[in-house]
């Protein structure tokens, strides 16, 4: 499947694009949402959690099909078993990105560069004088046009996508990614060596910020050891995030919630933009240009595959192959430079699924989109410029609608948004707690009753 | 607060907990998830009590009150927790069944080694929800297995407990940063800071052996254990009442020893419990 790509795409992955909230362009948050949004059919391309969980899902119902009924028990366990590690695979760059962008809006809020950026995408200026209806209609008015600005970029995205205009697309997506972590990245930079009251000259600042931004360009699009590329997509994401935080208050609210409900019809609805794009790919047989984000995690060794392989029909070890597949390619480009073993790998699919079950230390990988990371993260920024507690509140209830949503989907075993659960979760959990939990804790703690 | 005392009293709050959560829960995600289960119900209980304090004026600032409403609510959703637990464990083979299953097997295995006995042994073990396959794998289905009950139990109170230190310590542990310190009204020599940290400590431990006590109890009908975790917690939350006015010495040694001996009654009711001592066939 990798074979079929571009030769520049060691990951099979690309970027969607990033823009930064500089300018007009949300692309950024359209691209990676639909990343989060992936409807995949299942076979091969993992472009965002839900789709990569329905990737592993439709793994699992491609497994069942055909085969005997005491084979079937041993996938079910089998697949609780990866199920938990999954989850937690998930879990750590989730975890990571979301210190990451609480750290950073800590540092920086306490400094108060925060809000002295006010995104001029907002229609809507918030200033605190005005009344409470007037800041929820022109929140709820920014949200509109968030909604409509990702909604144009998802779409012309598909049309690139369709039409076959794969140079717009990469232009597209280096253009993003090299401006967002050059600009939005010196911009933090700057903000923190200004929170911490340390200087730098603009010519080491220049020179670190090249290498900074040219460095995330060949991490993610080309080859890299593995932890580069995913320390490089946490800070994307994160870079991302913070720089969300920045938006007043109830607007970022308001885009948290309507960007869920968006992603909950984006997903299930039977004509969104997003089912045509991963349709056509699934056509094509062809990975989407995403951001990717590979988590690797070690299965249980001796995995027993080889019944398995011997029973299926070649199109079912195809499909579960695939990321088993880009998962043993990408640990193999991390030494080989030519392209030709990726494709070779493709190629030897049927075989490598008996190799993987004897070498015993092969790690699978799991494939995630960025929206999710951003978001999450988002939320979390916000609740930490109320306070720390509601930051770890709000942290619980994102991570449990995280298990709930991967727990539907072993269940349903069809693609869902990976949004909606959490964030409303995490919504509903910071305005308890920030109206209830704070006054309740802070009383207890000056009396030091603990209940 | 100066930073010497701030890292002190964030390492004597929080490392136990975690010391026990990086060693024992972080090693199986399992454990994972059910530790953040626990947490995610004890969040909906202290939330269900916020909600409850808030809405009802006087109870502001009489303890007296607080307390028994809170806890009541906490030990509801404890149960509340275990119902869910037990529903979707019970069926489940542990580590030790599946183990035993499986030596079952091996031996049945060697006996007969034609094809059809092992299409008996297949409908024998689709009928007993046992996986089946060619290679016996012991590893793979240890893995698969759920973890013991005494380990979920305290997976389950570790994340409680966890949260716990976190919601009720560390937020008032965030904004003593600056300068300036606090100082508690019964030991005007002893930062307040300090003595919440240690008793942080002692109660996010009690929460791991509470929820321990507490399942054995709702597992295996033995009501009495659960009498008993309701009663240490009341009592415990009651003693830190001594902390606004009498003395804070009265709370944290009590407190203190009151852990121990919570900790060692767990030990003991494990010991004699069917959880671990029991062999399996």
């Amino acid at each position: 499947m990798s074979s079929s790509y571009l030769p520049l795409d060691p990951l099979s992955s690309s970027n969607n694009n990033e823009e930064d909230e500089y300018g007009e362009n949300i692309n950024i948050n359209d691209s990676i949402i639909i990343n989060s949004q992936d409807v995949d059919g299942g076979n091969n391309n993992n472009n965002s959690s839900s789709s990569n969980i329905n990737e592993n899902t439709n793994l699992l119902a491609n497994r069942e099909g055909g085969e005997k009924i005491s084979e079937e028990d041993l996938e079910e366990e089998a697949d609780l078993e990866d199920f938990s590690h999954m989850i937690i695979a998930i879990l750590k760059p989730v975890t990571i990105t979301m210190l990451l962008v609480v750290w950073a809006v800590r540092k920086l809020s306490i400094s108060n560069n925060l809000n002295s950026y006010v995104g001029i995408t907002v229609y809507y200026n918030e200033s605190s004088n005005d009344s409470t209806g007037e800041k929820i209609w022109g929140s709820l008015l920014n949200g509109l046009i968030f909604l409509v600005t990702i909604l144009f970029t998802t779409v012309c995205f598909v049309f690139l996508y369709k039409y076959r205009c794969l140079k717009a697309i990469y232009t597209w997506l280096f253009l993003s990614v090299g401006v967002l972590l050059a600009a939005t990245g010196g911009y933090i930079f700057l903000a923190i060596l200004q929170a911490n009251n340390l200087a730098i000259d603009y010519i080491t600042f220049a020179f670190l910020l090249l290498n900074f931004s040219a460095g995330g360009i060949i991490a993610i699009f080309w080859y890299a050891p593995t932890i580069l590329n995913q320390s490089y997509l946490i800070i994307i994401s994160a870079l991302m995030a913070i720089s969300f935080t920045r938006l007043p208050s109830w607007t970022t609210w308001s885009i948290l919630a309507i960007v869920s409900i968006y992603d909950l019809f984006a997903v299930l609805c039977p004509k969104g933009p997003l089912r045509v794009l991963v349709e056509t790919a699934q056509e094509r047989n062809e990975t989407i240009p995403a951001l990717i984000y590979n988590a690797n995690f070690d299965p249980p060794p001796n995995r027993v595959q080889s019944p398995r392989s011997t029973n299926k029909s070649s199109s079912n070890s195809n499909n579960e192959n695939e990321p088993l597949i880009e998962g043993d390619s990408d640990q193999q480009q991390d030494g080989d430079q030519p392209q030709q073993s990726q494709q070779q790998d493709g190629q030897e699919g049927q075989e490598e699924d008996i190799e993987i079950e004897e070498v015993g230390e092969q790690r699978r990988s799991l494939k995630l989109g960025l929206g999710d990371f951003v978001f999450y993260s988002v939320l979390l920024g916000r609740a930490a410029l109320f306070d720390m507690s509601t930051v770890f509140t709000c942290f619980v209830a994102i991570v449990t609608g995280l298990f709930a949503t991967l727990l539907l989907l072993a269940i349903f075993r069809k693609a869902l948004p990976a949004l909606p659960i959490s964030i409303a979760f995490g919504i509903l959990f910071y305005f308890l707690s920030s109206v209830f939990l704070y006054p309740f804790i802070e009383t207890l703690g000056v009396y030091q009753v603990f209940i | 607060m100066t930073q010497l005392l701030f890292y002190g009293c964030l390492f004597v709050g929080f490392s136990p907990i975690l010391a026990f959560y990086a060693m024992v829960v972080c090693r199986n995600s399992q454990l994972i998830i059910l530790s953040i289960g626990g947490s995610f119900f004890w969040l909906l209980s202290m939330l269900v009590a916020s909600i409850w304090w808030y809405i009802i004026p006087p109870m502001r600032t009489s303890f007296w009150f607080i307390i028994p409403f809170s806890i009541a609510i906490q030990e509801a959703f404890r149960y509340l927790f275990y119902r869910l637990y037990a529903w979707g464990f019970n069926n489940r083979p542990s580590l030790s069944q599946v183990q035993s299953q499986l030596q079952k097997q091996l031996k049945e295995k060697s006996i007969n080694s034609s094809d059809q006995s092992e299409t008996e042994l297949q409908q024998q073990q689709q009928s007993s929800q046992q996986p089946n396959h060619q290679d016996i794998n012991t590893r793979l289905e240890t893995l698969s297995a759920r973890p013991n009950h005494t380990l979920s139990s305290a997976a389950i109170g570790c994340g409680s407990g966890i949260t716990y230190a976190f919601v009720m310590y560390g937020t008032i542990m965030w904004d003593s940063q600056g300068p300036g310190n606090l100082f508690s009204a019964a030991c005007p020599t002893v930062s307040l800071f300090m003595i919440s940290a240690i008793l942080a400590l002692c109660i996010s431990l009690l929460h791991i052996a509470w929820n321990v006590i507490a399942f054995q109890g709702f597992r295996s009908k033995k009501y009495y254990l659960v009498a008993f975790v309701i009663i240490c917690h009341y009592l415990i939350s009651y003693l830190t009442l001594l902390n606004i006015k009498k003395s804070c010495e009265g709370s944290v040694v009590s407190i203190g020893i009151i852990t121990i001996l919570t900790i060692a009654f767990c030990f003991r009711t494990l010991l004699n419990s069917d959880s671990i001592s029991k062999k399996v066939d």
